[in-house]
């Protein structure tokens, strides 16, 4: 330690110079207050022995002033040696900035242990200091950092519907990041999805997982997924990239476009219920899956669920499981007693209900979990403001008109499905996507009839009885088998007149058929049904060539809904 | 790959189709209802795991409701997803079947 003796004796800054040199202290001497703050500011002083009396500065005014002179947290003691004894003078060595005073003449081993004494005090507040330091700037860095996530994660939640007469909701997070995610987005044929989760835990660590969540939600269900393969997709992703102690407890719903019918997919949330008209319970829905995230092996993933009928006035209601583990002032948790007291005969308004119960429960409390539910009700979907809806695609489309087209050998015929290959690069075209599987049909119902009865010469009328449509596909398969010589073409293009339509043409080797007779086929028939299908939703059928080359006009904008 | 899988509790046949439902699972399918034909069984075919339907499989669908002598509606069909849906839908099987 570098020790500051400040004395106008100078046997007086002898003997302590000495002293202190022998214990291991390197010492600075001087004569007066005045010199003695000339050292301070040029020397690193850890410590300042200070005499009272002296010429020129006093030690009062020298503490002063060397008090005022270090900085913020460096903390240098000043102690007091003096020969005055009276209390007045020692409060006035205090009062100056002095930290402590040793009456001459003092005793060698009581000096000693004041000044390990009090560079122990200026350790450790050295120590706090920088302690006090670092916090204030974890702090700033922690809060622009939560700033960003804050933005990132509004934005992410902006893709939600905003307002579905269909849905209620209501979101009550433990802290500013939401461990609970509740999505919902408009089906391409008018219906509506919600998705409800509880990611394991709260706050910023639980909330991450909301994000990939909330990006894929939308583009999932502009594809018309199912339920099931929506939490398929969900489980792959989430297993993939959260920590094995983490998952989301999960339902995703499917309302049809009419409100009357429910698919359900439930993995780890509380049990749903179905609610009356009256309000009172007509079924409770435990859910049947494991939440999304566990199952590592995608093949042993169940993308099975459940569909409910609901009638006029029914509705159902999902609730993560921060309502039923809600704390009282107590301690005492919500639980499901009280939940299920809300469903009385005669409530209307449930969630209403639910909410006032919880609130004079939990008074108070600090929440601790976050708390989430919604309800949909039954009823036409009525969709007031959509944010990405998909069935306007078509209005926005001004892409370019682009064409695409293969040859088929009987090699490319008989090797697999082409059908699959062309239209994995057909559905990705997002303007295709919302009727990706009815173009997908007419391709294929168009290649079968090129290839069945164009190429393989197969007949039709094998099809009328149940022996006779296992002939024919017996036939085709051995007829296929010895293929050699052949070719189907086909063409895509997309066209504008007015609306977008898709043109396919196909094309084959073959000699044509009697396209008279295909097209008599009724709805009873189990064969011909390939050309019903294709004329139902086509704008255009056209046979050339006697048959052997048929081109129809899909038209893209027309949304095909299921009633 | 395709799987078709049948199940038999008291009076329901449940039939499952796993994967592509076309003509490849043909007989196979056939298998799976054709010794009930007669009895006084309820049949549903679930479609909770089928990806893909086309005409060959709505042809296999009326082949088993002739089959089995059922009424409009006697066979139900479960699980149906949203975009085979759309293809029963545009061939009218939702007047032939009964959907749930």
């Amino acid at each position: 330690m570098q020790i500051l003796v400040v004395d106008d004796q100078a046997t007086n800054r002898a003997i302590l110079t000495w002293l202190l040199e022998d214990d291991g202290h390197t010492v600075l001497e001087a004569e007066n207050g005045l010199i003695a703050i000339e050292l301070f500011e040029k020397h690193e002083i850890d410590i300042v022995l200070m005499d009272v009396m002296m010429p020129v500065m006093d030690g009062l005014e020298a503490t002063q002033k060397i008090k005022a002179l270090q900085k913020d947290g460096n903390y240098v003691p000043v102690i007091f040696l003096t020969a005055l004894e009276d209390d007045k003078a020692l409060s006035q060595c205090l009062e100056s900035g002095g930290d402590d005073f040793l009456s001459k003449p003092y005793n060698d081993a009581v000096l000693k242990s004041k000044i390990a004494a009090h560079i122990r005090i200026r350790e450790l507040t050295q120590d706090i200091t920088e302690k006090h330091k670092e916090l204030t700037l974890h702090n700033s860095r922690w809060e622009r950092e939560q700033n960003i996530v804050a933005h990132i994660f509004n934005t992410a939640m902006e893709h939600n519907l905003s307002d579905c007469d269909n849905l209620r909701s209501h979101i009550a997070p433990a802290s500013t990041f939401n461990g609970d995610i509740l999505l919902s987005a408009p089906s391409p044929a008018g219906g509506l999805y919600v998705f409800l989760g509880d990611f394991t835990g709260h706050g910023l660590g639980a909330s991450i997982g909301t994000l990939p969540i909330a990006h894929s939600f939308e583009q999932l269900a502009s594809r018309h997924l199912s339920v099931g393969e929506i939490a398929f997709e969900f489980n792959k992703m989430l297993a993939t990239m959260l920590p094995d102690y983490m998952f989301c407890c999960a339902s995703i719903i499917e309302l049809n476009p009419q409100g009357d019918s429910l698919q359900i997919w439930g993995g780890g949330l509380p049990d749903a219920y179905v609610i009356n008209a009256d309000g009172s319970i007509r079924e409770t829905l435990p859910s049947g899956n494991m939440p999304l995230g566990v199952e590592k092996d995608q093949s042993k993933f169940n993308k099975g669920f459940e569909v409910r009928r609901l009638a006029e006035g029914e509705r159902v209601i999902f609730f993560t499981d921060g309502i039923i583990e809600a704390e009282s002032p107590e301690g005492e948790f919500f639980e499901e007693e009280r939940l299920l007291s809300c469903f009385e005969a005669g409530t209307k308004d449930t969630i209403g209900a639910i909410l006032e119960k919880l609130n004079n429960f939990i008074l108070d409390a600090e929440q601790r979990d976050d708390i989430t539910l919604f309800e949909v009700s039954s009823g036409p979907v009525v969709i007031n403001h959509k944010l990405g809806a998909t069935d306007s695609v078509e209005d926005h489309y001004d892409g370019i008109l682009w064409r695409m087209s293969c040859k088929l050998e009987a090699e490319d015929i008989k090797r697999a499905n082409p059908v699959e290959e062309i239209m994995s690069i057909l559905g990705a075209q997002t303007l295709m996507r919302p009727n990706k599987d009815v173009i997908g049909l007419v391709l294929a119902e168009m290649y079968s009839n090129a290839l069945e009865h164009g190429i393989l010469e197969l007949s039709s009328e094998l099809k009328k009885t149940e022996d006779g449509f296992m002939e024919y596909y017996q036939q085709r398969q051995s007829r296929l088998e010895n293929l050699t010589n052949a070719l189907i073409q086909i063409s895509f293009r997309l066209i504008k007149d007015g609306e977008h339509f898709l043109r396919i043409k196909i094309s084959d080797s073959g000699n044509g058929f009697d396209v008279s007779k295909m097209s008599h086929s009724s709805n009873e028939d189990s064969f011909g049904r390939g050309v019903g299908l294709i004329n139902r939703v086509c704008s255009r059928v056209e046979y050339l060539e006697g048959g052997s080359t048929i081109e129809v006009d899909f038209p893209i904008s027309k949304m095909m809904t299921v009633d | 790959m395709s799987n078709v899988t049948s199940s038999q509790q008291g009076q329901d046949v449940t039939i499952s189709i796993i994967g592509r439902f076309d003509f490849n699972i043909l007989q196979v399918f056939r298998d799976s209802y054709s010794e009930h034909a007669g009895t006084d069984l309820s049949f549903s075919l679930d479609l909770a795991q089928t990806e893909y339907i086309d005409s060959s499989a709505l042809g296999m669908l009326l082949n088993m409701k002739n089959h089995l002598g059922a009424e409009d509606c006697a066979i139900e069909i479960k699980n149906c997803q949203p975009n085979l849906m759309k293809i029963f839908t545009i061939a009218h099987f939702d007047k032939k079947f009964k959907f749930l």
